[in-house]
């Protein structure tokens, strides 16, 4: 035993076991309620989406991989990831076409070309989404109605005119017409996995428990969206609908939640998680009343995942420091 | 030194403006949308750089080198006048594609940086070739970029819209104006600009390989 | 404003109840390295084929604060030999045969050791060899020395002042929660806390610190310490010890005085706080009255096997106390000290020193090999870093040679504690770009200069 020679390494000699893969099947897991939700909702078309956007994702990276002659990286699940994330952001009468397109942009534009994991400077699957969003703008408005939605839901021929444009096709001026309760437990129309607010908030704080998320971001967002959309309605009710409304349709939840806690594209600081996610969550609200067609909660995300090198910026003083406001 | 063919063939790949020198990025992003206004462009910056090469290779020695880059610009203004107005008076729908980027011909870094790198230190006949040479390859590139861009993001070609000479590769359904939309837009020519890159790069990377081999 | 809510640092699962202290018998051989610590070595002050007892004298403290080294059993010295130490350094090392006997020095008692002056009493500690464990491992007097007369710390006329030290803590319990020697020996202190007293005592009367406190893990029971600290007026703290690094000399620091200190550039001794560990205060004690050298050491062996403190002497092949802690499954790793922060060693066949707190052994299968993924962002080392600082980043800084903006982001406040390295699910290794960062910057900086 004298003359064996031992593995030498620098401290710490012990790790507590997570890896990148867990912490993606962790937020996959914390989807899944929200997605069979949207499943429910939507019948078999939306499991179908899913399951080809998925597979696009995954076919792209392997193929990629491939190309570029580097091991495959889709062990660590972040293809899954990324096509279920897309799928789930889109309504569930969207063309397959459209869905295998957003994802191989995601995957192809969004991903690859930043290396390996981590490099993303924007969420990937927010890349695929904007890009067939802008594309087709008609074709990924397809709202189909949820099987348990309220009757007097409209609908059909909810056109740019509509508002909040983004958020759901309910005209917020016939208060009678939706119930926030109603919003909250998941009975509306929207994009397949972004529908029910109650089940994204429950996936959310799992997440964080399982510290694969940090609070801070959701918060912030959570909070800018309402404190915005508080100051709109309370300024011009007519334009602009109540904190509730906002926070709980479109994809704000799901934003909060699942987008503004990605890694590489969002802060890690505490002071600039917050920030990010406060000045998001307001970007998000002005975004929607001031007219995009589709998708505001995505471009507020994507406008401020281009800011985070300088959220980083703001980090904490470290320990024994003088605070200095240099 | 370099023969005169070669001279003139180096800028047709292994000086190509927008993937080898990447320089002259505003205009290859801009008027890329179509392949008329690819080769459009890349014809109206050729005779500026042809011209502006002439002259200022006819004047290296008289120019004072503290004032040098004034005098350039002088020269290539003026080059740039007559061709703006040539294309308002005879091809007003081209013109009006390219809009502003035109008289932008001015600072565009691939004449400045051809007129201080090479036609004010070689002669005439050398600066005329390495002008035909990259002007060719600018207009190349930026036709194959406005090509592929224009199909896949309409399904069309448009040849020269003046004379109407369009094709449609891809036909569309009633009342749809583009296929995919995002590939003219702006994000869509980084997107493709990357992607001819990579492709540059593969080229001659394998070329490479294969000559070491 | 801090807004982390959570608690920093990271939980490790703590054995609540410490064994008993098993000894280990004095060995036939020892090698003893002249040095113990950082700092110069130790002279020799005996020649080779002298006889030796226990406790005798072999080495002098290189300056006049270093610790003496002393003979831990009784023979004869046979030679000097070269040493390899874990962190590639070559020491001298003096190995004594030993005679069986294990005879000891004649005893030198002073019953009434707190009338002497502080200076004696200094010099008392030295001549114990007593030494102060932590991240800097030295000899005890000149930690004092240290914390009394900080560098370039003048009197108006231009001579040295003494600073009085403000507060002295002692830990009872090991930073890293896998060793657990301190909290064995605070168990076997239990009523009979004279020594642990006057230890107190001689170091408050050197030092003139003005509070003392007792630092112990919130699930530790010494009713013969809190008696003590009752009697005396010691603040008592109790600290959640599996929330590692909570512990470390930093963050007792600020417990004990609500300011933090800079772990840049200072050490924590140097803002007036002396943090001990128990031990140490023991062996003052008993160096300062009995006049009785250190000699042996209480470590935590910890392995597949489960974990046993052991006192053993001073030179001890660590071989011989893997295996009187019943390690039988094939080795992989031999770590010096404790998995977080402790020194990996490519072999056993090295002897028991003062810097050794304890010996993790891992089996073969146990290796975690760092895997250096591309960090992916994810921000926990951010979350769990105790000095508040973004690893991720500095990692990064480090990765790509941007020594300046390391040292922008605050790279030498890092204490190296580990936290951000066990929580990285790109299985990064942390800790060995932080310190390629401070040692190139430090020798750029010692170019310059």
């Amino acid at each position: 035993m004298i003359n064996q020679r031992f593995v030498v390494s620098i401290s710490p000699h012990i790790k507590n076991g997570r890896t990148v893969r867990r912490m993606i099947v962790t937020t996959i897991a914390a989807l899944a309620p929200a997605a069979l939700w949207g499943f429910y909702q939507f019948g078999l078309d939306a499991v179908a989406l899913v399951a080809v956007g998925i597979t696009a994702a995954c076919g792209t990276e392997a193929l990629i991989s491939r190309l570029a002659g580097k091991s495959s990286s889709l062990s660590d699940g972040h293809a899954v990831l990324t096509g279920l994330v897309l799928a789930l952001l889109v309504p569930a009468g969207v063309p397959f076409w459209l869905v295998i397109v957003g994802a191989v942009m995601a995957i192809l534009v969004g991903k690859m070309p930043f290396g390996p994991l981590g490099g993303a400077p924007i969420y990937p699957a927010l890349v695929g989404l904007l890009i067939v969003a802008t594309s087709w703008p008609n074709e990924i408005k397809s709202y189909v109605q949820p099987t348990t939605a309220p009757t007097e839901l409209k609908v059909e021929g909810a056109a740019d005119a509509e508002f909040p444009r983004d958020a759901v096709f309910i005209d917020p001026s016939d208060e009678a017409e939706y119930k926030t309760a109603d919003l909250f437990m998941g009975k509306q129309v929207g994009p397949i996995g972004a529908i029910s607010p109650l089940l994204l908030l429950l996936g959310g704080l799992f997440l964080i428990l399982r510290r694969v998320a940090r609070w801070q971001a959701p918060f912030g967002f959570l909070v800018g969206m309402g404190v915005a959309a508080g100051i709109g309605h309370a300024l011009d009710p007519g334009g602009c609908a109540s904190a509730s409304f906002h926070l709980f349709t479109g994809s704000a939840m799901f934003g909060a939640f699942f987008l503004c806690t990605d890694w590489s594209s969002t802060p890690v600081t505490p002071w600039g998680m917050f920030l990010f996610g406060l000045i998001g969550g307001g970007l998000a609200v002005l975004l929607r009343i001031a007219g995009l067609p589709y998708g505001a909660v995505p471009w507020a995300i994507v406008i401020m995942s281009l800011a985070t090198p300088i959220f980083d910026r703001i980090t904490p003083t470290p320990f024994g420091k003088v605070a200095s406001h240099a | 030194m370099k023969t005169l063919t070669q001279e003139f063939t180096k800028g047709l790949w292994e000086q190509i403006p927008p993937f080898r020198l990447v320089l002259g990025l505003c205009p290859t992003l801009a008027v890329t949308k179509s392949l008329e206004g690819g080769w459009g462009m890349g014809l109206a910056t050729t005779f500026v750089l042809v011209c502006s090469n002439l002259f200022i290779s006819a004047l290296r020695n008289v120019i004072p080198p503290k004032v040098r880059i004034a005098t350039f610009i002088v020269i290539i203004a003026t080059f740039v006048v007559i061709t703006e107005l040539v294309m308002k008076a005879y091809t007003p729908m081209l013109s009006e594609t390219l809009g502003v980027f035109i008289p932008l011909i001015v600072v565009n870094c691939i004449i400045l940086g051809r007129a201080e790198a090479f036609a004010s230190k070689n002669g005439i006949g050398r600066s005329l070739l390495d002008g035909f040479g990259i002007g060719f390859g600018f207009t190349l590139a930026l036709a194959v970029l406005g090509a592929l861009r224009e199909l896949l993001g309409t399904g069309k070609l448009t040849m020269f819209a003046q004379a109407n000479l369009d094709l449609t590769i891809i036909p569309l359904g009633e009342g749809r104006e583009f296929l995919f939309k995002f590939m003219v837009d702006p994000p869509g020519a980084f997107v493709c600009l990357g992607a001819m890159l990579l492709l540059m790069n593969l080229i001659s990377e394998r070329s490479a390989r294969s000559k070491a081999a | 404003m801090d807004i982390s809510f959570f608690s920093r640092g990271i939980k490790l699962s703590r054995r609540v109840k410490p064994g008993k202290i098993e000894r280990i018998p004095p060995p036939g051989r020892v090698v003893l390295p002249l040095q113990q610590g950082s700092g110069p070595p130790a002279e020799p002050s005996i020649e080779i084929g002298e006889a030796v007892k226990v406790g005798q004298t072999i080495a002098r403290g290189a300056s006049n604060s270093g610790a003496d080294l002393h003979a831990s059993i009784s023979g004869e010295v046979t030679a000097i030999e070269d040493l390899h130490f874990p962190n590639g350094t070559t020491v001298k090392a003096l190995v004594i045969e030993g005679d069986g006997k294990d005879t000891w020095v004649e005893p030198d008692r002073d019953d009434k050791p707190l009338i002497a002056s502080p200076g004696e009493l200094l010099e008392r500690i030295r001549c114990g060899g007593v030494i102060r464990e932590g991240s800097d491992t030295k000899s005890l007097a000149e930690v004092i020395g240290e914390a009394m007369s900080p560098r370039g710390y003048l009197s108006p006329t231009g001579s040295a002042v003494a600073k009085p030290v403000r507060h002295i803590a002692v830990r009872f319990s090991d930073q890293d929660p896998h060793l657990d020697a301190l909290a064995a020996l605070t168990a076997t202190i239990g009523d009979e806390t004279a020594e642990l007293d006057l230890g107190v005592k001689v170091l408050a009367t050197i030092t003139g610190a003005e509070q003392i406190h007792f630092v112990l893990d919130n699930k530790q029971e010494a009713p013969g310490v809190d008696k003590l600290a009752d009697d005396n007026d010691y603040s008592v703290l109790h600290v959640d010890a599996a929330n590692y690094p909570c512990l470390s000399s930093p963050m007792v620091a600020r417990a004990v005085s609500g300011k933090e200190p800079d772990t840049a550039f200072k050490r924590v001794h140097e803002n007036g706080i002396l943090v001990l560990d128990v031990n140490t205060v023991l062996e003052t004690a008993l160096a300062a009255r009995d006049r009785r050298p250190v000699i042996s050491r209480l470590i935590t062996v910890g392995s597949l096997a489960g974990a046993g403190v052991f006192e053993a002497r001073l030179g001890t092949p660590l071989a011989d106390i893997a295996s009187a802690a019943g390690q039988k499954e094939k080795i992989g790793k031999v770590v010096l000290g404790g998995p977080m922060k402790g020194l990996a060693h490519h072999t056993l066949d090295f002897p028991l020193t003062k810097e050794i707190s304890g010996i993790t052994l891992f089996a073969q299968d146990q290796v975690t090999m760092a895997v250096n993924d591309p960090c992916v962002g994810c921000g926990l080392c951010a979350m769990v870093c105790p000095i508040r600082l973004t690893p991720g980043m500095l990692s990064r800084y480090c990765e790509f040679s941007s020594w300046d903006l390391a040292q922008e982001a605050h790279l030498f406040s890092c204490i190296e504690c580990g936290c951000c390295a066990y929580v990285c699910p790109a299985g990064r290794s942390m800790v060995q770009f932080m310190v390629q960062g401070k040692s190139e910057l430090l020798s750029t900086r010692r170019s310059e200069s």
